[in-house]
């Protein structure tokens, strides 16, 4: 702690302050080692941060590539799901994942409609429930779509040593399992090396910003309820901490109980707003295609009685000139089980893929 | 770039290196003012250009004051460098806040007028640069400059990165002689400046951004839901946030100059240990106050004359003090306040023998401390309604909503500043650290150290002073 700092007048005692430097060096050094030791021997191990910077290079390419660019928007489904090596060897485009994770879809589709370089396909992971465009101001998705548009009308995104700052970023920590899943070791440390109990790590980032799911490495079924805890939004009636044979229970008979949500003036404009940014995306040259993800279980359940095919998806699907693809209609894309409810496990993203490329018509001609 | 970043760590590494390989001292000035540019337009290139414009228009006027003997003639352009800074800081700072007040007067006589957007980026570091050039030109003008600087010189002062966004305010009575001779930093000046650069490093990115800022963030973000506790623990969090980051920065800065064996005077000692408000100023950002004093306080006529005048010298000083750091009421209120506190202490300067007889040091400091951090809360509240209900949650009943991890720590952290600093009054950094042995001062370090890698790796958090 600085009481006062002055270095004018001070230098009477003159020590030799390289044995302490090295020494505090050589403890932070300590310590990284040791964490790093420990979290490997936990079975950790470093990943790549799915950053700002990493999104706005793929929303560049997005650009760039023009008609050869295969653009997947939406959040952690798509982004889980598929696997793009498989993408780009079957259709003969380039993949760009522009999916967020835990973010809303509709900025960065905007964005995609007011650009006109955009002359690719895009896919958009729609999740089951109304659209709405009517977003906040605030938002991951929200964010990095509003630094791309300063960044891509021209002027230069202050502060300008950020980019350099990435960079760097993304040369150290990947390397380190303390950063791991875009944490700071701080998180780490609490979370992971000092906690008997901690989750496993079951997800890892690519440099493309894909992500694979492995939940052979989680406990099942207490990682897969509280999935559907989570997603049904954590009623506060349910006790997430009680058995598991008591909390698939009291799951199942919340979501037995749930009833359509009543469609609203919003949904129609949502549909309108939707059918706006395809337009504007076709009116380029692109292509679009919606799409519905794979659910399983209390999570598929959840969603057919709130948001019923018939209120919903039927009506998202009457209402666009895009191309629509719900997975139940299609028998090579509904094999396939969510071991969360949720997601694909890194096992099925390749068949579930190809399965994808042959519905969407997108194989190499 | 601020320090927090890995691109600071990177170029200040370079920067050393080329500086420590060079021999001549013209060489070396070079490279530091090359580096300079590299790093205020890691910013915003094109603000580079504001920069060079103020430097060269003030250096050319002081150099006209020098030639000068016509005393009207210097005044003359002692005004016209006044005007220029002023007023390229008036236009970049103020200028939003002017038209904005100006329509609500227009409005107030029930005339709709609506001037076109004025959205102006604030150059960084403004605030400090223009002080920076008009110290020089007031002291040439007052002929205590030692000698006329040379351009180069001049810009090096202007730029020089350590103090260039966020100060310390450096006078160019200090800082120009320092030029005149090759500064070949020690290796005790080298090792104590890493020193500081770590402890500031530790004090903004642990305490200040980690421990203090998400407490006050709630409160100030959600102000009328805040408990009691919330409230309490968020403005003493705030107190110790402002604190850090500033102090935090000044370290830093004070250290990055002395690797290169420069001097910078110290801008905080032990602020939160001050008895009375004339104490606590000449406690807290002491290059501010001390240039408020020396330039604008005592040309207003300062202590000497009436009462009357010197509370008026006092009170347009604090408040031009406030609006120093931002465009809004809310720092001429916080400028007021503290000019109210100044006044009030100076008539009642006759109860202080009293004052202290009955209560111990340590009391009247913490009751010092207790009315700046309430006074902090116009400071850091964006508008009044959130200041308001800011000070109506400090008396509201219920549990914290904040986690006790975040409640206990800030409190933690922000008493332990103010008992550090209460206890440490007259010690400086330097004495406190060499009084322990060896051994603890290494592991205070190492830990200072491992607490800036564990909270390392989301998007650095800009200083607080760079906005001003």
């Amino acid at each position: 702690m600085a009481l006062s700092t002055s270095n004018s007048e001070l230098f009477a005692h003159r020590p030799d302050w390289i044995w302490v430097l090295a020494g505090a060096l050589l403890m932070l050094l300590a310590y990284v080692g040791i964490t790093e030791a420990a979290l490997s021997e936990k079975g950790f191990s470093p990943t790549v941060n799915d950053t700002e910077a990493l999104w706005l290079n793929e929303r560049e390419r997005a650009s760039s590539l023009g008609q050869g660019a295969l653009i997947l928007v939406g959040a952690s489904r798509i982004q889980l799901d598929l696997d793009l090596r498989v993408l780009r060897e079957k259709t003969g485009l380039e993949p760009v994942q522009l999916a967020i994770d835990g973010s809303s879809y509709v900025p960065v589709l905007q964005g995609l409609a007011r650009d006109p370089t955009i002359r690719g396909t895009v896919v958009v992971d729609l999740m089951p429930g109304p659209v709405s465009f009517e977003v906040g101001p605030t938002g991951t998705s929200q964010h990095y779509q509003s630094e791309y548009d300063t960044f891509s009308a021209g002027n230069v995104r202050w502060p300008t040593y950020r980019t350099l700052d990435a960079w760097l970023a993304r040369v150290i920590r990947p390397h380190l399992i303390n950063f791991a899943d875009g944490g700071r070791p701080w998180d780490s440390l609490v979370n992971r090396v000092t906690n008997a109990n901690a989750s496993p790590q079951y997800l890892s980032s690519f440099a493309d910003r894909s992500r694979q799911a492995d939940y052979q490495r989680v406990t099942m079924p207490d990682f897969y309820l509280r999935r559907v805890y989570r997603h049904i939004g954590s009623p506060v009636e349910i006790d997430i901490n009680q058995s598991t044979d008591h909390l698939a229970r009291q799951l199942t008979e919340y979501i037995g109980r749930l009833h359509p949500m009543p469609e609203s003036e919003q949904t129609q404009k949502g549909l309108l707003d939707l059918e706006d940014a395809v337009a504007a995306i076709q009116l380029h040259g692109g292509t679009v295609i919606i799409m519905t993800m794979p659910t399983s279980g209390l999570v598929q359940e959840a969603d057919s009685r709130r948001f019923p095919r018939a209120l919903y998806w039927d009506r998202v699907a009457a209402n666009t000139t895009a191309r629509t693809i719900h997975w139940q209609d299609h028998p090579g894309l509904a094999g396939f089980v969510c071991p969360d409810g949720s997601h694909l496990d890194k096992r099925d993203t390749v068949a579930f893929s190809n399965a994808f490329v042959i519905v969407a018509g997108l194989g190499r001609p | 770039m601020p320090f927090n970043s890995l691109t600071f760590l990177l170029f200040f590494a370079v920067v050393l290196c080329a500086y420590r390989c060079s021999r001549k001292w013209q060489v070396k000035k070079g490279l530091l003012l090359l580096f300079s540019q590299v790093f205020y337009a890691a910013w915003n290139p094109p603000f580079l250009v504001l920069l060079w414009v103020t430097t060269f228009v003030n250096w050319w006027l002081a150099r006209q004051m020098n030639r000068e003997s016509s005393e009207a003639r210097r005044k003359a352009y002692l005004l016209l460098s006044l005007i220029a800074s002023l007023g390229l800081l008036s236009y970049f700072k103020y200028g939003g806040f002017l038209v904005e007040n100006f329509v609500a007067i227009l409005a107030l006589w029930g005339i709709d007028f609506k001037p076109l957007p004025f959205n102006l980026i604030l150059p960084i570091g403004i605030s400090f640069y223009t002080f920076h050039a008009l110290s020089y030109t007031i002291d040439t003008y007052r002929r205590q400059t030692v000698a006329a600087a040379s351009l180069s010189d001049f810009a090096l002062y202007m730029s020089f990165f350590p103090q260039l966004v966020a100060g310390p305010i450096v006078r160019a009575t200090h800082f120009l002689p320092q030029l005149l001779t090759n500064r070949s930093p020690t290796s005790d000046q080298l090792g104590w400046g890493l020193i500081l650069v770590i402890f500031g490093l530790f004090q903004k990115t642990v305490l200040a951004d980690a421990i203090f800022a998400p407490v006050v963030d709630q409160l100030y973000l959600q102000p009328a839901i805040a408990s009691g506790w919330d409230a309490w623990a968020g403005i003493l969090a705030f107190s110790g946030q402002i604190f850090c980051d500033f102090s935090g920065y000044s370290t830093c800065a004070i250290g990055l100059a002395l690797c290169f064996g420069l001097h910078f005077p110290e801008n905080f000692r032990a602020p939160y240990g001050a008895i009375g408000f004339s104490d606590f100023w000449r406690r807290w950002h002491i290059s501010l106050s001390s240039w408020l004093r020396d330039y604008l306080y005592i040309p207003l006529g300062g202590s000497r004359g009436s009462s009357l005048s010197n509370g008026r010298a006092l009170m347009l000083t604090m408040l031009l003090g406030g609006l120093w750091h931002g465009a809004s009421w809310m720092f001429l209120l916080w400028g007021g306040l503290h000019g109210g506190y100044l006044l009030l202490e100076r008539l009642t300067q006759r109860l202080v023998p009293t004052l202290r007889r009955h209560f111990s040091d340590a009391a009247l400091a913490m009751a010092t401390f207790l009315v700046i951090t309430l006074t902090w809360i116009p400071f850091r509240a964006h508008d009044q309604t959130t200041a308001l209900a800011v000070v109506s949650a400090l008396f509201r009943t219920g549990f914290p909503n904040l986690l006790p991890n975040s409640l206990f720590s800030s409190l933690a952290c922000a008493l332990g500043i103010v008992v550090l600093h209460i206890t440490n009054r007259e010690r400086n950094l330097r004495d406190w650290f060499l009084k322990i042995p060896r051994p603890a001062q290494t592991m205070l370090l190492g830990l200072c150290l491992i607490g800036i890698f564990l909270v390392s790796g989301g998007e650095p958090r800009g200083f607080i002073y760079f906005q001003f």
